[in-house]
């Protein structure tokens, strides 16, 4: 017995000093939000766009390779997430806060992080059978057989265009394929260390449906994506721009 | 460092008292099943290599024991109030685990307000069941229909006795979960098996369309095609022009099983709150939910009729037709109801033709899976 006793307090001596050697590590918290116009996304709410009402009625989206940068260096936080912010089991027309705890990340000061928008083309070759059932990817219903990609995102809803009082011009983005894939940077200081305030990324939809210039962009002229070229065009349009309507502050 | 040196000595003293106060030795287990060996061996789901993994809790894993003991409670009116109704009542496997009514009818052949939902695939089926989605998991869903006065009438508790007290199930429950005693017999035990069982409906890769999915290009024909082209919005042949059937978006693509709750344009009503039957809305108590439903799965949809959550549409052909207006108008419908066909400018889609609509009930025949609903494996063990 005293031999146990003390091998273990011996053991627990050498454990301590190692732990002083290694990197600390911390989880870095990131909640995501989904806005329009700056404020929490609401279903079926009636937005103003382009000086007509517009409401939204579904929004998700697939992130990849989220990393964290210093200098030249990265850390790779999570090789996938899938964000639903309108699920059918809300209670509410409220979007959700979607609050996702990246474990074990280094401790240190960051300059910026870098996001893939969509399914990067390496696990975009594959499809749902290819996963474990706990993986995003594992999704058959984010899946697009015709495209033989997943849906990168999904922006559904209706707008009284012609402001007759008819919410009859629908729009069905659902953006896919790897030419649509895009990575964005944003350079900033990222403080991660224990009890630090986490991060929260923010996606405006008004921004993703307007050009780098402010310009809206036509919802009428182009309200839904499907397979033809022309679609491919406002698929990448879209997923263009993503990178500006996205909001990180700590 | 002082939290570790901390931990250490109260381990350490731990250790002391331990060695002071040996051990009283473990109770030795009693109860009337204990005769019987308990070896799970462990079952693995068999599905085609191009569906996806099936999700299984890890509170409820699959073996050969836990799915013998669901098939035969599946099969088995002992779940109902006059033991008359069984699970399979509504789920028979020449309907893919429908009956074929527009709605289901329970103990004493009272009426129920919706059609009974195909179980094929319903392991692919993430939390939300029921058309209105109000059960999280399989394992609570099997709970519900034993107490419901117009399915099964019965009462937990005396369903669970007469568990207890069969000649068989004891011994059942016994080797499937572990049980000393027939008094540990539960309800949850109970859809715990059910569920296991359920997991095992899967097709079984042999349809038309699987073998266009395992890569045979043969295997549907022109018309079929254009359906298929139509149903995913897929790319078709240089030259042929096919509208969006928008069908894959609400239906989903491998096991066609859909998941999320949908609008689908059916009834034209003033309000939302004007649905007669509010779907979904019942269990978020969100007001646009009134009126949807869940998309339920197209596999195997030639065998089970009738369609929709009331069972109104007979035939696909009624079906498409509906699909084809184009909805009702009501403001929560899903926008791809409204955008079926070729776009006509201001919104307007032109619905689909007759040919295109006999060429999506085409394509929809390819997912018949007959060697699904005659698998020995899945039928009455009685």
């Amino acid at each position: 017995m005293r031999t146990i006793l003390l091998l273990l307090l011996v053991t627990t001596f050498f454990i301590a000093c190692k732990d002083k050697e290694e990197t600390l590590t911390t989880n870095l918290d990131v909640t995501f939000k989904s806005t329009f116009d700056g404020s929490q996304l609401i279903k079926y709410h009636d937005y103003t766009f382009n000086g007509y009402p517009l409401e939204i009625s579904r929004f998700t989206v697939f992130l990849s390779d989220i990393t964290l940068l210093k200098g030249n260096s990265e850390t790779l936080m999570s090789e996938v997430e899938y964000l639903d912010f309108t699920p059918d089991n809300a209670t509410s027309d409220t979007s959700k806060l979607i609050k996702v705890s990246f474990k074990n990340v280094p401790q240190g000061e960051y300059t910026g992080i870098k996001i893939g928008y969509g399914v990067k083309p390496s696990n975009n070759a594959k499809s749902p059978a290819d996963f474990p059932a706990s993986n995003p990817l594992a999704n058959d219903n984010e899946y697009w057989i015709g495209w033989h990609s997943y849906i990168f995102s999904k922006i559904e809803g209706q707008g009284d265009a012609d402001n007759d009082g008819q919410f009859d011009h629908f729009l069905v983005y659902h953006t896919g394929s790897d030419g649509v894939y895009k990575t964005f940077t944003f350079t900033q200081s990222i403080h991660v260390h224990a009890g630090q305030k986490g991060l929260q990324v923010e996606f405006d939809i008004k921004k993703v449906f307007a050009w780098d210039d402010g310009r809206p962009y036509n919802l009428v002229a182009d309200p839904i994506t499907s397979n033809n070229r022309d679609s491919i065009r406002v698929a990448n349009d879209l997923m263009n721009h993503f990178g500006k309507a996205t909001t990180i502050t700590q | 460092m002082k939290k570790i040196w901390l931990y250490s000595a109260l381990i350490a003293g731990a250790a002391w008292l331990n060695g002071c106060n040996p051990e009283e030795p473990a109770p030795t287990p009693s109860g009337d099943l204990l005769g019987i060996p308990y070896n799970p061996q462990s079952y693995s789901i068999k599905k085609p290599a191009h569906f996806p993994v099936v999700a299984v809790p890890a509170d409820n894993p699959m073996t050969v024991e836990g799915v013998q003991l669901g098939r035969r409670l599946f099969y088995d009116p002992i779940l109902s109030g006059d033991s008359s109704i069984s699970c399979s009542s509504c789920h028979l496997p020449q309907g893919s685990f429908t009956d074929n009514k527009a709605v289901s009818k329970g103990v004493g052949q009272q009426e129920g307000t919706r059609s009974a939902m195909s179980l094929l695939n319903i392991a692919y089926v993430e939390g939300a069941f029921f058309w209105d989605g109000r059960s999280p998991t399989l394992e609570d869903q099997a709970i519900h229909p034993v107490e419901d006065p117009i399915e099964m009438h019965a009462n937990w508790t005396n369903v669970v006795e007469r568990l207890k007290a069969h000649p068989t199930y004891p011994a059942l429950f016994r080797k499937a979960f572990g049980i000393n005693d027939r008094d540990e017999i539960t309800k949850e035990l109970t859809a715990k098996a059910i569920a296991q069982f359920e997991r095992i409906l899967i097709s079984s890769g042999t349809s038309k369309y699987d073998q266009y999915l395992a890569g045979n290009n043969d295997a549907l024909d022109d018309e079929e095609e254009d359906g298929r082209i139509m149903y995913f919005d897929a790319a078709g042949s240089a030259g042929v022009v096919l509208p969006d059937g928008q069908c894959f978006h609400c239906h989903g693509n491998i096991t066609m099983n859909g998941g999320n709750f949908f609008n689908n344009g059916l009834d034209s009503v003033a309000s939302l709150s004007d649905f007669k039957d509010k779907g979904r809305f019942k269990k978020t108590g969100n007001p646009s939910d009134q009126g949807k439903f869940r998309a339920p799965t197209l596999r195997n949809i030639a065998l089970s009729a009738p369609y929709m959550h009331d069972g109104r549409f007979q035939t696909m052909e009624e079906v498409l037709d509906q699909y084809s207006d184009n909805g009702s108008g009501v403001s929560n419908e899903d926008p791809f109801i409204r955008q079926i066909g070729f776009p006509l400018g201001n919104g307007h889609y032109s619905g689909l033709t007759p040919y295109q609509k006999q060429a999506i009930i085409k394509f929809l025949h390819t997912l018949t899976d007959t060697t699904f609903v005659n698998n020995p494996d899945i039928q009455s063990p009685f």
